[in-house]
């Protein structure tokens, strides 16, 4: 029996730009199971990241209620958002977002650093990690002297050394070619096979192929 | 344990990226550098100061009260002669004695200008005639023999107590026992001073404390022979002596007894006063004070110099957080709580300032061996000197990076991800 993993209901978001109020989603109404992987489309503006930032407990929203894990956090407080995204979410950019000057076994293992896990369990979990994206070999290299490909494996190490429950990832391929993009998509693939749940936005409709369910967005709603 | 690793992470993080502006970080940090090693400086040059005048007052006595003759012109000599004879006399300590019932014991002394036939060469003693009592009252330590005993004084013998300086130029004549030709008269040295509580000649204005490694003193009533007739006898009213030592009997009643005393002496002598009155206990006291302005005085400089060098501090901090926003919001996606960016960044400003204290305190003490040199007294190196200024600095870091670690608290990790 599967456990309901996010369960979103009428959840919207408003911002006021310049005086003007931006509906940015509207009543989304949203059920994903544990290790389930769904992919979103639609077009630039049409409140996918929004979707995915207020998913992945980066914002809250205006309205309707986000129950993560069975817990309601459509208004906990900055710091109870922060515990939820230590461990339990992952997250994989199209800018890859590492950081610069640390090494990959750094930046691998910097989400320990706000968890509750002693330093070898951070380190053994963090080279596993890094192992399983095939850059084992790469350990102490700093991330400018990586490829493009490199990093984005890097950064899904970093999504998942901490095992969390939930694997966002906003347009991973974006800035990859078909071929590597390919190959972080058998990674990202193999997480959810391996159990994890993946939610990933992208505008590439073979991207999205690989997802069970496919949601289409477009201003602020799915259609 | 979990917390010491995350603590030494923390470190860590502060210190790669502070390595990765190198340059940056050591030009933040000049402000707090100079400023602690200023302050160092003037805490250690000051204690120096003031434990040099303290040590001065200290051999003085604070229970004694010093009447010392000075130089008058001529004039007036001759108008205190017709009144009362000059200087100071055996008179005023007899009166002083029996007016004011505080005074416990008194001595006098009397500098004489006796040359030493085959004295030593590279020293010039002083010669000073001394009542038994001297030796109480300035609690002179023998290194052997005795002291000048009150029978000295009155059969005049001709012996002499000796410092260690002289007993140590003159080899084996210098010792107890041994004789020293002063003038035409032979003394007989019966005992040596022992180590002085000073090591050199007072330099502080009024208080010129005796070196007695180089002094001679002998039984005040002998310097008849060696300095001519005009002088009496011990006990003779018009005995000219040079200092009166006055002990009181305990430091509380000094200040009271030394207005009697003021009192007496301006009566004995109405006209000239060619006599100043040295209270040590006063001095301290003054000394003291002194210091309390002194210690206020670099309150504020430290003050002014570390508000510099934390604001420097504060600047370079608020460019960090701008620049590393991305950084910022990065951390905070993976978990990162605000009070961890916080602790983050103020870990940063901390290691800026603890480091520019160590550094300020490296040059201090280098300024220091180098000034002392240069400065006449003792350079005091007290741990205050060394702990005051790097707790002031790293408590400045502290404070001027509480706001960049705000700032970077407030920073929208969707924003500093979108960047």
């Amino acid at each position: 029996m599967s456990h309901t993993l996010v369960s979103m209901a009428g959840v919207s978001k408003t911002y006021s730009l310049g005086g003007n109020v931006v509906q940015a989603l509207c009543e989304i109404t949203l059920c994903l199971e544990e290790g389930q992987f769904v992919a979103v489309m639609g077009p630039s503006g049409s409140g996918k990241s929004t979707l995915l930032n207020i998913m992945g407990c980066l914002d809250r929203p205006t309205s309707g209620t986000y129950l993560f894990d069975g817990e309601n956090v459509s208004r906990s407080s900055d710091e109870n958002l922060s515990d939820i995204r230590s461990g339990k979410i992952g997250f994989i950019f199209q800018q890859f977002n590492l950081i610069q000057h640390f090494n990959v076994l750094e930046n691998v293992s910097m989400p320990f650093l706000y968890m509750d896990v002693d330093q070898p369990t951070a380190m053994t979990k963090s080279a596993q990690a890094i192992e399983k994206v095939g850059l084992g070999h790469r350990l102490s290299h700093k991330s400018f002297e990586l490829s493009g490909g490199e990093i984005q494996r890097v950064a899904i190490a970093r999504a998942m050394a901490p095992e969390p429950k939930l694997i966002l990832a906003d347009e991973p391929t974006g800035n990859l070619d078909s071929q590597t993009g390919e190959r972080i998509m058998d990674l990202i693939s193999q997480l959810h096979v391996a159990g994890t749940a993946v939610v990933l936005v992208t505008h590439n409709s073979q991207v999205a192929s690989r997802a069970q369910t496919i949601y289409y967005m477009k201003d602020g709603c799915f259609v | 344990m979990v917390v010491l690793c995350k603590l030494s992470a923390y470190l860590k993080i502060a210190i790669m990226s502070l390595r990765l502006n190198r340059l940056r970080s050591m030009l933040s940090i000049l402000g707090i550098v100079f400023g602690v090693m200023a302050v160092m400086v003037i805490i250690a040059v000051g204690e120096g100061m003031k434990n040099e005048a303290l040590q001065q007052i200290e051999q003085l006595g604070i229970r004694n009260i010093y009447i010392r003759a000075i130089e008058v012109t001529a004039e007036k000599k001759v108008v205190a002669s017709k009144n009362h004879g000059f200087g100071l006399t055996w008179d005023d300590l007899v009166r002083i004695r029996s007016g004011c019932a505080t005074v416990e014991n008194v001595a006098a002394l009397k500098e004489l200008n006796a040359a030493i036939i085959g004295g030593p060469r590279e020293i010039t003693p002083q010669v000073v005639s001394v009542t038994p009592s001297y030796g109480e009252a300035l609690d002179l330590r023998l290194e052997g023999g005795r002291f000048i005993s009150q029978r000295d004084c009155l059969l005049q013998n001709e012996v002499c107590v000796i410092g260690r300086e002289i007993s140590r130029s003159l080899g084996r004549s210098g010792q107890l026992g041994g004789i020293i030709r002063i003038e035409d008269h032979f003394f007989k040295i019966v005992g040596i001073l022992g180590m002085s509580r000073q090591g050199h000649e007072g330099k502080t204005e009024n208080i010129a404390a005796r070196n007695y490694d180089e002094m001679i003193l002998l039984p005040l009533g002998t310097m008849v022979w060696l300095a001519g007739a005009g002088d009496r006898q011990v006990g003779g009213e018009g005995q000219s002596l040079t200092e009166l030592i006055l002990q009181i009997d305990a430091p509380e009643h000094v200040l009271d007894s030394s207005r009697v005393i003021k009192r007496i002496m301006t009566s004995l002598h109405p006209d000239v006063q060619a006599y100043q009155i040295i209270i040590p206990l006063e001095l301290l006291n003054q000394t003291r004070k002194a210091k309390r302005m002194l210690t206020l005085f670099l309150v504020t400089i430290a003050s002014i110099s570390l508000l510099v060098g934390g604001v420097g501090i504060m600047n370079i901090m608020l460019a960090t957080v701008s620049e590393r926003k991305k950084e910022i919001g990065i951390r905070r996606a993976v978990g990162a709580k605000k009070k961890h960016i916080l602790v983050q960044f103020l870990t940063e400003s901390a290691i800026l300032t603890f480091l520019g204290g160590v550094i300020g305190i490296s040059l201090g003490g280098m300024a220091m061996i180098i000034l002392s040199f240069f400065i006449p007294w003792q350079v005091d190196i007290t741990v205050e000197a060394i702990i005051f200024p790097l707790l002031i600095s790293s408590v400045a870091g502290l404070f001027f990076g509480i706001y960049p670690a705000y700032k970077a608290t407030a920073v929208d990790p969707i924003q500093a991800l979108r960047s």
